[in-house]
């Protein structure tokens, strides 16, 4: 392969042909202060609020406060090199980043630069970072389910395409696990996931990024992240990046599943800002316009109306509790802006029920209408009797005089809860979740012992898929249960064919 | 505490108000210019007027003979405020200040015009006169400045804006445009 002489010259005259000889008129202003990721500007007279400003070395910035003498203005990236006295020029456009196709399978920056090595991003498409969210007629109604592939979320708190439901607990409670594993669930379900990572440790995205790597959900997925050591700045544009991203894709009628992780740290990235900015501090310390700050955001998740493609954002914005004060400042806001919230408890978790979900205090508020049928029909009492079985745990300890129906209800919840644990990084396919759950709540469980749960849930699921994969397929596809006795039966069959650890080992002896 | 240039914009309006009045503007503005043209040739003079160590009466006798000097009254009283309230350092600004307003009210537009070979009269006035009709001035001064790195061309900087058509800028351009 040559290129010879010719060619290149045509090359060059086809580029120099856009040249315009312009006169280059830049409105200017001086840099009074630098610092914390802050810089102060006189001049810039017609400065719009968010617009992008240019410094002498090529850094940008975002034009923040606008007062009668100076320009406030957060620098997104190194503010080191910037000199008071230096100048700083318009540019006329506010902060976009590049979107596309290409992003899909890298790992960004918030500014839409790939930091993971594997060269450039081709993108034709810019789209600013702040936007208004879809009006009341550019919706509908969230009606498709959005399968987390985790028993206890799918049953209890169903999330539809297009939902925020909230994922809160303390540290170390399995928050990001849920949300990651529910990425690794939208395998061939044509989702693209953003995965916002904002401030998490850089080695925690690493091997985040290994995961999904090692299930293959990197083919769809995007990751966005902005570390520790990163200015405050680009801290708090990457969710707004993110939902950037992910609306290009929603646009084209596509299907977008993004998590924010997390929304505490940006909301002390931006009240770190707003301090330097010296905006008055509210409560905490944060700015008067946090909750403008997440609910412009969460916002922006949407399920568009059918003349728009009916393509779907839906945003799952982590939070962190201090030992569990859902009533602290940003919490609060949170679970008021989005449609619902997972309650993750440290309890549970330490004392092995994992996910840790805490089944009372977690609601969705309109996934229930994009639940499918059978779903519906398996999990409709699971939400009681876990309830029911919390309450006369108390009593449990007490032991042996209870009446039946009590004694009864304590099975089967004590079975309930073992049903629903899983595994890291196990997502359940939706129809074998209505199978296990039928399982329970038909009673099959209830000989079982607690301990052989785990077993015969597993054995379970190679039984049908041996035996009667015509009945799984009959769930996908319609949604439904099968009509009659068919499932019933062959539960029924399989149960008495499962054989209980303690009776194979004494058959053993 | 207000800063600097928040206290210069409220003296200056004022004073700028009270000489309007009077119809005193003109006057004033150039006696503010020959106080302000005292205080950039001598730096320590600001510095000694606002320290506190520097006895008061001193203060007083250091700025008795521009006080006297001076045949507007309001500059006579504006100098003798400052310095009661110990803020003879803000002085210069103010004078900034003011000469803005008077600039922005007749539409004077001072400009900075840098080139690589110091223009001549008539380049100047073409330049001048092109400008004024650019951005609708009544009159433009032009302050020529040499600069070798622009290779040719002139950049016009005036207030906030610039007006860049050196050759450097445009190289860059092409630079930009074939790298792309």
């Amino acid at each position: 392969m040559s290129i010879n002489a010719e060619e290149i010259s045509a090359l060059i005259k086809q580029q120099l042909a856009g040249f315009k000889d312009e006169l280059a008129v830049e409105e200017t202003g001086v840099v009074t202060y630098v610092g914390d990721g802050v810089a102060r500007a006189h001049g810039l007279d017609n400065a719009l609020s968010g617009e992008l400003l240019e410094f002498e070395n090529g850094i940008y910035g975002m034009a923040q406060n606008l007062e009668s003498n100076d320009v406030g203005i957060v620098v997104l990236g190194d503010c080191t090199h910037i000199r008071e006295g230096a100048t700083i020029k318009r540019t006329g456009k506010i902060m976009e980043v590049p979107v596309g196709e290409d992003m899909v399978g890298r790992t960004i920056n918030s500014l839409g630069q790939p930091i993971d090595g594997k060269g450039d991003i081709k993108t034709e498409n810019t789209r600013p970072i702040e936007k208004k969210a879809p009006g009341i007629m550019d919706r509908q109604s969230v009606s498709e389910p959005l399968q987390t592939g985790i028993k206890s979320i799918d049953a209890l708190v169903p999330i539809g395409r297009g939902q925020r439901e909230l994922i809160i607990g303390d540290r170390k409670t399995g928050k990001t696990s849920i949300a990651v594993d529910t990425i690794l669930n939208q395998k061939d379900q044509d989702m693209i996931c953003i995965y916002v990572a904002i401030g998490q440790k850089d080695s925690t995205v690493r091997s985040q990024v290994a995961t999904l790597e090692k299930f293959g959900a990197m083919d769809y997925t995007i990751v966005l992240s902005a570390g520790p050591s990163e200015p405050a700045p680009l801290l708090y544009i990457a969710p707004y990046a993110g939902a950037a991203i992910g609306e290009y894709f929603m646009n084209q009628g596509k299907h977008v599943l993004i998590v924010y992780d997390d929304l505490t740290k940006q909301a002390n990235a931006y009240r770190e800002l707003s301090l330097i900015l010296r905006r008055p501090p509210g409560r905490e310390a944060y700015p008067g316009d946090i909750f403008y700050t997440h609910s412009r955001l969460l916002e922006r998740a949407a399920k568009l109306s059918d003349k728009l493609g009916g393509g779907s954002m839906t945003a799952l914005p982590i939070v962190e509790t201090q030992a569990g004060d859902v009533s602290a400042y940003i919490p609060t806001n949170v679970i008021s802006i989005t449609d619902g919230q997972i309650f993750l408890n440290s309890d549970m978790f330490y004392s092995g029920t994992r996910p840790a979900i805490d089944a009372g205090t977690s609601v969705s508020r309109v996934g229930g209408d994009a639940q499918i049928k059978a779903m519906k029909q398996v999990a409709g009492t699971l939400r009681l009797d876990l309830a029911s079985y919390h309450e006369l745990q108390a009593f449990a300890q007490f032991g042996s005089d209870l009446d039946d129906a009590t004694q009864a209800k304590l099975n089967r919840g004590a079975r309930t809860e073992e049903v629903l644990k899983q595994p890291l990084h196990a997502p359940l396919p939706v129809e074998k979740q209505v199978l296990i759950l039928f399982s329970l709540t038909h009673g099959f469980l209830d000989k079982v012992a607690v301990d052989d749960i785990q077993r015969y849930q597993t054995e379970l699921f190679n039984f049908f898929d041996a035996s009667h994969r015509d009945l799984l397929d009959h769930i996908i596809s319609t949604g439904k249960l099968p009509d009659g006795d068919d499932l019933a039966n062959a539960v029924d069959e399989f149960t008495k064919s499962f054989v209980p650890s303690k009776q194979e080992e004494t058959q053993n002896n | 505490m207000l800063d600097k240039i928040t206290f210069a914009k409220r003296y200056s309006k004022a004073l700028y108000e009270v000489l309007e009045e009077q119809n005193a503007v003109e006057t004033g503005l150039k006696e503010l210019l020959s106080i302000k043209q005292v205080f950039v040739d001598n730096p320590s003079l600001e510095q000694a007027l606002t320290d506190v160590s520097f006895p008061e009466d001193k203060k007083e006798s250091l700025i008795k003979p521009l006080i006297d000097n001076s045949d507007v009254d309001y500059v006579k009283n504006l100098l003798k405020v400052l310095l009661g309230s110990n803020k003879m350092d803000e002085l210069t600004l103010i004078v900034e200040e003011f000469e803005q307003s008077y600039n922005e009210k007749n539409k004077i537009v001072h400009a900075d015009a840098v080139s690589v070979v110091p223009l001549t009269d008539e380049q100047k006035d073409n330049l001048a006169s092109a400008f004024k009709a650019r951005v609708g001035a009544n009159e433009v001064i032009l302050d020529n400045k040499v600069d070798q790195s622009l290779i040719g061309g002139v950049i016009l900087k005036s207030s906030n804006v610039i007006f860049d058509g050196s050759v450097k800028t445009k190289i860059n351009n092409i630079k930009k445009l074939l790298l792309s």
